[in-house]
């Protein structure tokens, strides 16, 4: 339990950022604007024009109005089994 | 209906005085000086000049159907020759539709066994057999790291990189390392099993599973972003999340690669329990409709028990399949070897002759997955478990040969070989 009378701190989500298609070339652009939108950032991708990096839950709906993004969608796990299961 | 007394007419028979001009090279090293324009200028006038009608001539296809004589078509070969262009006749054929006919012995299907040589896996796709070892090409095998130090891959091209936090490249779990045996290992081993693919490719391991096998899209994207900064050609990703959603990240991602010239290639999935009722789905990011989704086979060329079956909805298809039982290869040291199940391995599988292809062929991105498609042995079942079926290595490079000379007797000419150009 959380005893210290403060509120809890806003959940935060890691978000996958992909890039317009003619954004490719100016990714660190687009990235500097997600950064001001709220995106504390963790990788730029800029071959592949992804950019990387977790905010509030709340904040998703910002960072997709930012200039030259084409999708924010939450990060996914991928997992396979340990490795003495014989189905992998 | 096919009466089984009566013999079968030949599917196709000659059509007495008809010929068939194909302005082209038998041999694959297409001509610069052949090409669409000299189809449209120039083949109509050499043939209007040699008494053809052009009624029956196709310049998009570079194809004339016509009546001739020998004299005429010595002639007009003659006259190919003299201007540099490539050519050659064949009689025309009539055809027709195939009767329906049934094999007692095509339903049997071969059963393949690991050997003390070679893996099962290896002569399902014809590895072996394949002139091409995939030199020159890089693959890039996101998963679990690798084991550099192992034995069977001393003095080999290998790059590697982590993208998990506070883990280094090397394979603390088993599936990395089996994963690239599969695909990059060696194929002949002194006095032991051969279990690689395309022995001669440059290895790129990415790890982007940590050694307790999960990862998330944040290391995976990096790998992915990592192989096309080296330009790999093709992308071997067993990894995957049973979900039914197409994630969008990995549709821009698989877009982007073939754009690129890089293939990417991914595991359909282990959650089908077929044997139950349960044919499962392919999950994320195979389904995606840029990347291409890889089936499991057993050594009987059945599907999987394990194997996903097609999501409906684009992207959601398995795209080929690949040996995925049993399958030897290897493991991390002190261990070495492991044999293992999965369509984790029949993914390395088809990246592995997704090497081999692109070595033979030159062939890259998007022209690549189609070679990779129509090279597939066309197996007896469901499309939506093996799509194109088993992939299959390129054959060894044969060399350039004449085009076989027609059993019909030759039109007279002063040639002393057959009446087919040589271009």
């Amino acid at each position: 339990m959380d005893d210290s009378g403060q509120a809890p701190l806003p959940r935060s989500t890691t978000f996958v950022v992909t890039v317009q298609d003619a954004y490719l070339e100016r990714v660190q652009e687009v990235a500097h604007d997600l950064e001001e939108a709220g995106l504390a950032i963790d990788r730029v991708l800029g071959t592949l024009g992804q950019v990387v990096g977790h905010a509030e839950d709340s904040g998703r709906a910002r960072l997709a109005g930012v200039r030259g993004v084409a999708s924010v969608v939450p990060e996914r796990r991928f997992g396979i089994d340990p490795p003495g299961s014989g189905l992998q | 209906m096919v009466d089984p007394e009566k013999p079968l007419p030949p599917a196709a028979v000659p059509v007495p005085g008809r010929f068939v001009v194909v302005f082209d090279q038998p041999g694959p090293a297409a001509s610069a000086r052949f090409g669409a324009r000299a189809l449209q200028d120039e083949v109509p006038g050499m043939l209007e000049a040699q008494g053809f009608d052009l009624d029956g001539y196709f310049p998009r296809l570079g194809v004339a159907v016509v009546d001739a004589e020998s004299g005429q078509l010595g002639e007009l070969r003659a006259r190919c020759t003299a201007q540099g262009l490539p050519m050659h006749i064949v009689p025309e054929m009539r055809y027709r539709i195939l009767p329906t006919a049934t094999d007692p012995g095509a339903s049997a299907a071969p059963a393949f066994a690991d050997t003390p040589t070679l893996t099962w896996g290896l002569a399902a796709v014809l590895a072996a057999e394949s002139g091409y070892t995939g030199n020159g090409i890089r693959v890039a095998v996101l998963d679990t790291g690798f084991d550099a130090g192992h034995p069977d891959f001393a003095g080999r091209d290998v790059t590697t990189e982590s993208f998990i936090d506070g883990e280094d490249s090397h394979d603390g779990h088993g599936h990395g390392t089996h994963c690239i045996g599969t695909s990059c290992g060696p194929r002949t081993l002194d006095g032991a099993r051969g279990y690689g693919v395309a022995p001669g490719a440059s290895i790129y391991a990415g790890k982007v599973l940590g050694n307790d096998g999960s990862g998330s899209d944040s290391g995976i994207l990096a790998g992915i972003d990592w192989a096309l900064q080296h330009d790999c050609h093709i992308v071997s990703m067993s990894l995957g999340a049973d979900v039914r959603q197409v994630h969008p990240p990995y549709v821009a991602a698989g877009r982007r690669a073939l754009e690129r010239g890089t293939l990417i290639i991914a595991a359909a999935g282990n959650n089908a329990r077929r044997s139950a009722g349960d044919p499962g789905f392919v999950g994320a990011p195979a389904n995606s409709p840029y990347i291409m989704a890889v089936g499991a086979l057993d050594a009987q060329l059945a599907v999987a028990d394990f194997s996903a079956r097609t999501l409906p909805g684009r992207g959601g298809q398995v795209d080929i399949a690949g040996p995925g039982v049993g399958i030897y290869s290897s493991w991390p040291m002190p261990k070495r070897y492991n044999t293992i199940s999965g369509t984790s391995m029949a993914t390395p599988h088809a990246a592995g002759v997704a090497a081999l292809l692109s070595e033979a062929t030159g062939f890259r991105g998007r022209e690549l997955w189609a070679e990779l498609a129509q090279e597939a042995q066309r197996l007896e079942r469901p499309s939506v478990d093996v799509a194109a079926g088993l992939v299959q290595s390129p054959s060894p490079a044969a060399p350039e040969t004449p085009a076989p000379a027609p059993q019909e007797a030759a039109p007279e000419d002063d040639s002393p070989e057959s009446y087919y150009g040589h271009g």
